[in-house]
């Protein structure tokens, strides 16, 4: 099953906001990160900043969590607050 | 105690939901309420609208825990928070918070905390748009200095 991806405010707004991926045996949070810069052109900063956090099944994660084919993905700008 | 957290899609009236949170109570001394409304400029001039960008379920998660630790932290009754999502014009409310406790002081203090919280922590991701053009906007130092006030 395809890993389910969510690009949130601005990241969403400039390199659209859902994407999916292949799942293969050992993908990791960090490497869904990776994946997503090779394929959107001109990404690599905003999706590597430092302040883009990454949540798995709706709960925020460190780049080493191992995924589980099915999983949703959602890559979190700092939020603004209401 | 009841503590409800609730994010809407579209405009609410804050009067409305200020006569509902009033009704019927005979316990507590003190009702605090706070709106937030959508204002027509900021610093860089006009503005035509805000956009609050949310990512379902998580969002609904992060005000309600929000509204748990105030509940938690301060000796009050009950809480709730309306909160919208998706597009705000000016004039309209984009927070309201009411909290009721048997004595004032903790119903301020709690209302004061959930929304330095919500500035900061709420789940949102805020556009702005103005004749100029978009523009998305993270918590200003105040909102920050403001969180940091209730730091343990």
């Amino acid at each position: 099953m395809d890993i389910r991806i969510f690009l949130l405010g601005d990241l969403g707004a400039r390199f659209g906001r859902e994407h999916r991926l292949e799942f293969s045996e050992g993908l990791t949070a960090g490497e869904v990160r990776h994946r997503l810069i090779e394929r959107i052109e001109g990404s690599a900063a905003a999706l590597s900043a430092s302040g883009v956090r990454i949540a798995v099944d709706q709960t925020v994660v460190p780049d080493t969590t191992c995924l589980a084919p099915g999983q949703e993905v959602a890559l979190l700008p700092v939020f603004s607050g209401g | 105690m009841s503590v409800s957290a609730i994010l809407r899609s579209g405009p609410f009236r804050a009067d409305a939901e200020l006569g509902l949170f009033l009704g019927g109570r005979q316990g507590d001394g003190a009702v605090v309420t706070f709106v937030g409304l959508a204002r027509d400029s900021a610093v860089d001039g006009p503005v035509s609208g805000l956009y609050l960008d949310h990512y379902p379920g998580f969002t609904e998660r992060s005000l309600e825990t929000i509204a748990a630790d105030a509940a938690r932290r301060f000796a009050i009754s009950d809480i709730h928070v309306v909160h919208r999502c998706g597009g705000v014009r000016p004039g309209e409310a984009i927070v309201f918070v009411a909290v009721a406790a048997p004595h004032r002081r903790a119903a301020f203090e709690a209302a004061d905390y959930l929304m330095d919280r919500l500035k900061t922590e709420a789940a949102f991701w805020k556009r702005e748009d103005g004749p100029d053009g978009s523009r998305w906007i993270e918590p200003t130092d105040n909102d920050r200095a403001d969180r940091a006030r209730w730091s343990d």
